[in-house]
């Protein structure tokens, strides 16, 4: 943010040099018959200012008449003396000799600084209508995660997004992007969902690293030190370039549109390296995070379910292959992000492994060990994926050092919604209690660092649930037979709701792409 | 973190719309009707050496082969007529009428951005540039400065435009 207020403030230092200001109808002239052609040409009658020896000045209304044979000057107006007082006004006459300069001004038609910015408040206004029309896409889900380092409006994380009820609990691990070497580090977790937060752990790992170091994890949460990251020379879907959006961490992604006969479509995604830098083990990293697919599909379920929604939730905790039905039937037919390598020898593309993160929020970073082919320089890695379901930020083969092991670290502060919070420190550190976060509760946590003259590579583990809160607005959507389609035919149901996800697809990424014009000029997005 | 982008946007608005001479300057439906001089705001070398500049603002009243002549406002000299040399102008800045500036859509818009949940990422930022851009154009707009017209052609927006008028003398001018 304040990368922007600086960047706002050297543009209008730029405006200001390099705009050039108005063009300004004001016309002045020596001559009477210089004036009267002007005047002649103008729209309308117009005004006559006669500035006159001695500073007096005249000025009359449009009803003015000049007489060049007698020399005269009539109309109706008013004479000011040099210091502008007002001396006269009604009809007035006065000689044309002692006219210094006739003038005559034409409306100045300055911009309005509201009407400008009636195309952006439309926009505004389109994005907040969209936000409180389908709320959870907007204010995300699950714990979202904050860094001092970063920036207010970009989470570095959010936790456990799958744990949508008491018995689905787990830790989640996710890589802050970040490093320190101070004594010290804060996270800012916030609650900005219409969820419950039921948070058993939240815990700063530190992975001590080198200067020229970086932590990587996989997806079983083995850590390894990398020193080298090499970029791809080649990124291609169906032939077309996307290479430009990988090359670096920085939000401008790709993604593709779903398919619009069956959202379980697949595409292909090839990466090509040149290895030849990297001498030891190898692995593919990763920045990635979902679209608002699974989103779509959580809110949908719910819907189905209308107001049995409490008793569909109390049986899943009682009958947990229930959810294993409804998590794993879409989740298998959408798949992971799987990735192969070429095998030149073998002429083949092997699996090496797939990532799999739920959530739309903050990019994960991960990686995926590669097997080490000693007959080509060349690294080809293909990415298989559900197309309109992932959105790729940055790729890049990076070395593997050696193993890490994590310091798990627990809050030594905690403040909740600004104030220090003994009862939920307690409740946090505590492993048999969870810590509650209701919808708008933020909370500060700070940990201390074992050796300030360390560089720590920070990742960030939390572990609980969270329960989901039913709107009023879905309970006009009941509909348990599609409920079951959803949990038993997967397939069937991905290839019918293609066009009602098309729809709302469109207008999520519509409006999201409308409000960010940097990332809509070089994010690929195909149909 | 909070408490430094509002001191930011406050102090971006403040940049911007803190422009106390404003009141002095003719609304855009006088521009032709006033019988006065444009409003101008001149930068003056207090000495040869050194780099610091004196702001002088107020009504223009004229302009002739060497020097300036303004009224002041807002200085301790308020209404006396003063004669600037020419010489010593770094640069100047003619208001032709009070721009329809709203600086207040700044911090106003950058806090809609909240409603915008995820998506303020990215909404923030463009409507603090766009809403900063907008104003700070309509601004410029409504002004000229020494890249934009030279010391001749601001003669025509002097009370005076011809020069100051024979047998005035400048104190008796106010």
């Amino acid at each position: 943010m304040r990368k922007v207020i600086t960047i706002s403030l050297l543009l209008l230092g730029i405006l200001n040099q390099s705009c050039r200001g108005p063009v300004v109808p004001r016309f002045q002239y020596e001559k009477a018959g210089d004036f009267l052609k002007k005047a002649q040409f103008a729209k309308e009658n117009p005004d006559l200012k006669a500035h006159l020896e001695g500073g007096d000045l005249v000025f009359l209304f449009n009803n003015w008449r000049i007489d060049t044979v007698a020399g005269f000057i009539s109309g109706e107006g008013q004479r000011f003396d040099y210091n502008r007082h007002l001396i006269k006004e009604g009809d007035l006459k006065f000689s044309m000799d002692s006219v210094l300069i006739y003038e005559m001004n034409e409306d100045l038609e300055l911009a309005d600084g509201v009407m400008a910015l009636i195309p952006l408040a439309i926009v505004n206004v389109a994005v907040s209508l969209a936000c409180i029309t389908n709320p959870k896409a907007c204010f995300g889900s699950c714990p979202t995660f904050y860094t001092e380092d970063g920036n207010v409006f970009e989470a570095k994380g959010e936790g456990f997004s799958n744990a949508i009820a008491p018995s689905l609990e787990y830790g989640d691990v996710d890589d802050l992007k970040t490093s320190t070497r101070s004594s010290n580090f804060k996270i800012l977790m916030k609650n900005e969902a219409q969820e419950t937060h039921c948070l058993k752990a939240v815990e700063l790992w530190a992975l001590p690293i080198s200067n020229e170091q970086s932590a990587l994890m996989t997806r079983d949460k083995s850590f390894y030190s990398s020193s080298q990251q090499v970029s791809p020379s080649s990124a291609t879907v169906a032939e077309k370039d996307v290479l430009s959006v990988l090359l670096q961490s920085d939000r401008e992604e790709y993604f593709s549109a779903a398919d619009a006969d069956n959202l379980a479509s697949k595409e292909e995604l090839i990466l090509e390296f040149d290895a030849s830098e990297l001498k030891q083990e190898q692995a593919l990293l990763l920045d990635f995070r979902q679209s608002l697919m699974t989103t779509y599909f959580i809110y949908s379920a719910m819907a189905y379910m209308g107001d049995e929604v409490s008793d569909i939730f109390a049986k899943i905790e009682r009958e947990k292959d229930l959810y294993s039905k409804l998590d794993n039937g879409l989740k298998s037919e959408l798949g992971e992000l799987e990735v192969y390598l070429w095998n030149e020898e073998l002429k083949e593309w092997q699996l090496q492994g797939a990532l799999y993160e739920t959530g739309p929020i903050a990019v994960n970073r991960q990686i995926v060990p590669l097997q080490k082919l000693a007959t080509s320089e060349t690294v080809r890695v293909k990415l298989l994926m559900n197309k309109g379901l992932w959105r790729l930020d940055y790729a890049a083969l990076a070395s593997l050092d050696k193993k890490l092991e994590p310091l798990k670290l627990q809050p030594s502060q905690l403040k909740k919604n600004g104030s220090k919070h003994s009862f939920a420190k307690q409740q946090l550190l505590d492993s048999e209690k969870h810590l509650i976060s209701l919808p708008g509760d933020f909370f500060e946590l700070e940990y201390e660092l074992p050796d300030a003259n360390r560089k720590y590579a920070l990742h960030l583990y939390s572990k609980g649930y969270y329960m989901e809160w039913m709107r009023k607005e879905w309970l006009g959507d009941k509909d348990l037979l599609k409920l079951n389609q959803m949990m038993n035919h997967p397939r069937r149901y991905l290839k019918r709701e293609a066009d009602a996800y098309k729809e709302y697809e469109l207008v999520m990424e519509e409006v999201f792409w409308s409000s960010q014009i940097e990332s809509k000029k070089v994010s690929s997005y195909e149909n | 973190m909070k408490t430094r982008i509002i001191i930011s946007l406050a102090l971006l608005s403040f940049l911007l719309g803190g422009c106390s001479y404003y009141k002095h300057i003719e609304d855009e439906s006088e521009f032709g009707k006033s019988p006065k001089g444009s409003f101008i705001r001149i930068w003056v070398k207090l000495d040869k050496n050194t780099s610091d500049l004196n702001e002088l603002r107020g009504e223009l009243i004229a302009v002739d082969s060497a020097q300036l002549y303004l009224i002041p406002v807002e200085t301790e000299i308020d209404g006396i007529c003063k004669a600037i040399s020419k010489v010593n102008i770094e640069s100047f800045s003619l208001y032709y009428a009070k721009p329809n500036t709203s600086f207040w859509t700044i911090p106003l818009f950058t806090a809609i951005s909240a409603s915008h949940g995820i998506f303020a990422f990215f909404t923030a930022p463009i409507n603090l540039m766009s809403t900063s851009f907008t104003q700070a154009y309509i601004a410029r707009k409504s002004r000229s400065q020494e890249s934009d017209i030279n010391f001749d052609e601001l003669a025509a927006f002097a009370r005076f435009p011809y020069g100051l008028p024979s047998g005035i003398r400048i104190e008796d001018i106010h």
